[in-house]
């Protein structure tokens, strides 16, 4: 075992009044999957850049090859084959997977596409990846764009394979084809190191895991050696009693009722949501859950249906009618679709009731700060102050942020698509025990999620969509891991 | 102070600190300068520049372009002396029918790059060919000269020791910053520019926001072009074109970022006085207007330039900066 691939020791960065990495010497072994786990902010995506050359450590050295650098440079990294899998894929769009997958690579000067196909097919098939070289990269899912990732590192002959939070946009079976190639990965004496905000898929995936906590090293263990709490105690320097708060609020009474929708990806869906619910929304990526309410929201064009919404009929044609109806929608790309990045905490958290902040047209500056205050003190946003600007904040105050312009629209019924995705515990179980309050005081939310754990953990009704159309719905008592996933695979 | 508090400030005025420093620069270079009829000068002649960049930068904030804003000018220019000259119409009514053409063209503008879902800057580009295309029709390539009087005064008059064209700088400056920072619609601007996804799911009709602010483009438009023309004493179609130029270019010189959300009419300002001290200043000491196409572009790189370093910085800042 005690085979070292790259180790490092004492690596220390500075940045301006922040130290993000502090003396942290970590030993990696030859084929082995080793996880780096951490909350948000605990110094991981530093680590991988200072391991891949993209930023300079301050103090420290990488050791490598039985080398020994100072400072890394990508050039160095790669030249001992160190490969790194972003969560932002490093593709060209434009180009067809053989092109991306042969890019960099030499040629006898003339480009051979019979030949790179080839390669690519070669490269693919130990490891049954069925993408077509031909496809653009455009054209193909985020899972497959990722094979497309992964077999290009292979084709460099990759030593160790950086992951960053692979399995964050990919549904169960194509996390499981991801497993199958880590094991495969793992046989060539690969060494894969993995980040991961999902406990469950350490302990199937995973020999180590190492532990931080604010740019420090905390622990490394066997993975085989702990548990879930444990680690998760590690990861905060707390234990978290309960992870999902319990309730039991739900009324009779139907709040929104979808007739027959028809979308861009959706065929004849209906479904009830009742006052105080929360109805969990699971299917695999591509199943039309997002639009399925984008177009309940009006984000989309939908194509036929009715909503009711408390028993009247509503027509819905843009975002402002949804929120002026009392839908409320928390998207699933808080980046691209729920902040302001150069704007203010303030400024975002009152975008959608600039209205009602207002008299006639002049905005009321003391209301909108009194509003962000009182949010940012409910959600407990960790900034500085609500002048900061949102780019700023780390992923999951960003989120909060979302949550609380959502909030401050006042909506009866609320939409989360992918509430907690990346980020970290804290946080997450703070935005639980949020939507557990929000039910409590007679508000419904409807959560899409592809985390089966807090699908389970926090719906009181899970509807499982399959290519567009409702396969199935599970009520509390019936929903486990296994049924879902039986309701969501396509036949 | 400490060295980090004049950076901040320094930073935070780097612009006026540019036009201050170019002020002095000429003034030592040339005796006739610094004199008050000078600078005032330095402003009338800018104040049509003036308010047809504000109007674009509200465009530019809002995620847009607009390269058709000199030939919007050249359009109502020519109408305005039309109306004046061919037509005897009453000057206020003029004033009225100028601003609502300007209005209507920018209304096409925004109207088209909602219905077509093409970038402004496309659309401004074909409909730049199209106004002028009108313009010349509409003067028949002949210059409408001896203008009224009483219509001169917007350019040429002064009320006190102030010129008219300054106090109608000041106004518009007023009420724009008003409504930019003060006002809810203000607030839709940025918010379309800043991030149009995410603007319309909380509820903004981005649409509308892009089409007014079109619209207000072109009155300013036509706002600018009346006080250009009053200020010639004549009209004709070749009156206006290249605004969109100097417009852009002190758009960006004055912080409005190319991509939108962000800017301020204060910028704006700054940035056209910016060009027009350049302008002036150099004609002072004997450089040609050929040598002055070189600074300006010169200027508009580093301007450019300067914006992505500060933008770069600051990300870098964005992945240093944990909070606590």
């Amino acid at each position: 075992m005690e085979d070292i691939v790259l180790s490092l020791k004492n690596i220390t960065k500075r940045y301006p009044g922040v130290v993000a990495l502090d003396d942290v010497s970590i030993d990696f072994s030859r084929g082995e999957v080793h996880a780096l786990l951490g909350e948000n902010g605990a110094g991981k995506s530093t680590l991988i850049k200072v391991i891949s050359g993209a930023i300079e450590n301050d103090e420290g050295t990488i050791q490598i090859d039985n080398e020994t650098y100072h400072k890394m440079n990508p050039k160095i990294s790669r030249g001992h084959g160190i490969e790194v899998i972003y969560q932002e894929y490093n593709l060209i769009n434009s180009l067809t997977v053989a092109e991306n997958i042969c890019l960099g690579a030499k040629s006898k000067g003339l480009v051979n596409y019979r030949e790179m196909e080839r390669i690519t097919n070669d490269i693919f098939m130990p490891y049954h990846i069925n993408i077509d070289p031909k496809a653009l990269v455009r054209d193909l899912t985020p899972a497959h764009q990722q094979l497309v990732e992964i077999a290009k590192a292979i084709s460099k002959e990759a030593k160790i394979i950086i992951m960053d939070e692979p399995t964050a946009q990919l549904t169960m079976a194509e996390v499981e084809h991801l497993y199958d190639i880590i094991r495969t990965l793992k046989k060539k004496n690969v060494t894969i190191i993995f980040i991961s905000h999902r406990m469950e898929e350490l302990f199937t995936i995973t020999d180590r895991v190492t532990i931080m906590r604010d740019g420090t090293y905390v622990k490394t263990v066997n993975t085989s050696e702990t548990d879930r709490k444990s680690l998760i105690a590690l990861m905060v320097g707390r234990e978290l009693t309960e992870t999902y708060p319990k309730r039991d609020c739900v009324k009779e009474e139907v709040v929104l009722d979808v007739k027959n929708i028809y979308g861009f990806k959706n065929e004849n869906v209906s479904f009830q949501l009742h006052k105080g619910e929360i109805l969990g929304f699971s299917g695999l990526v591509g199943a039309g859950r997002t639009e399925l309410m984008r177009a309940i929201f009006g984000a989309d064009k939908k194509f036929g249906g009715e909503v009711f919404i408390n028993g009247e009929k509503v027509d819905i044609k843009s975002p402002k009618d949804a929120i002026s109806k009392g839908i409320g929608l928390i998207p699933e790309d808080r980046k691209w679709q729920g902040c302001f990045l150069n704007m203010t905490i303030e400024w975002n958290i009152a975008i959608s009731n600039i209205k009602a902040l207002s008299k006639k047209f002049i905005v009321n500056d003391k209301k909108v700060e009194e509003q962000a205050k009182h949010y940012s003190k409910r959600l407990n946003i960790k900034t500085p102050s609500i002048l900061q600007k949102v780019g700023n904040l780390s992923g999951g105050n960003q989120q909060k942020v979302v949550l609380a312009k959502v909030l401050a629209g006042n909506s009866g019924i609320i939409i989360f698509d992918e509430p907690t995705r990346g980020i970290d515990v804290g946080a997450r179980h703070e935005i639980y025990t949020l939507m557990s309050e929000l039910v409590e005081q007679g508000k419904s939310i409807i959560m899409i999620s592809s985390d089966m754990e807090e699908l389970i953990g926090m719906s009181d009704r899970v509807i499982v969509l399959c290519e567009g159309k409702i396969s199935g719905e599970l009520s509390k008592e019936e929903f486990t891991q296994n049924q879902i996933l039986e309701l969501a695979s396509i036949n | 102070m400490n060295t980090a508090k004049v950076q901040k400030i320094f930073k935070k005025n780097v612009l006026l600190l540019i036009l201050i420093g170019l002020c002095l620069l000429f003034a030592v270079l040339s005796a006739n300068f610094l004199t008050v009829s000078n600078l005032l000068n330095i402003v009338k002649q800018n104040a049509y520049l003036i308010i047809a960049s504000i109007g674009v930068s509200l465009v530019m904030i809002s995620g847009g372009t607009d390269l058709s804003i000199g030939q919007l000018m050249s359009v109502v220019a020519v109408c305005t002396g039309a109306f004046l000259k061919w037509m005897n119409l009453p000057l206020p009514l003029v004033i009225i029918l100028a601003l609502l053409i300007g209005a209507i063209l920018g209304a096409f503008n925004g109207f088209v790059a909602n219905l077509l879902k093409i970038h402004p800057m496309i659309v401004t580009l074909a409909t730049m060919t199209m106004f002028q295309g009108i313009s010349f029709l509409i003067s028949g390539s002949k210059a409408i000269y001896d203008l009224d009087s009483s219509f001169k005064f917007i350019g040429q008059g002064y009320i006190g020791p102030i010129p008219v064209p300054v106090i109608i700088v000041v106004v518009v400056a007023l009420i724009v910053d008003f409504v930019a920072k003060r006002t809810y619609f203000g607030r839709y601007i940025f918010a379309s520019g800043g991030n149009p996804e995410a603007a319309r799911l909380a509820g903004v009709s981005v649409k509308n926001i892009k089409l007014i602010v079109f619209i207000i483009c072109g009155a300013l438009g036509a706002l600018a072009s009346i006080v250009m023309v009053s200020r010639a004493g004549s009209a004709n179609s070749t009156m206006g074109p290249g605004t969109e130029f100097n417009a852009i270019t002190a758009c960006v010189l004055g912080g409005i970022s190319f991509i939108g959300g962000e800017g301020e009419v204060k910028g704006v300002i700054i940035g056209t006085l910016i060009l027009g001290v350049l302008s002036n200043g150099m004609q002072l000491i004997g450089l040609g207007i050929y040598v002055q196409y070189v600074v300006k572009g010169i200027i508009l790189l580093l301007a450019i330039g300067y914006d992505t370093y500060q933008k770069q910085a600051k990300v870098k800042k964005v992945v240093s900066t944990k909070v606590k």
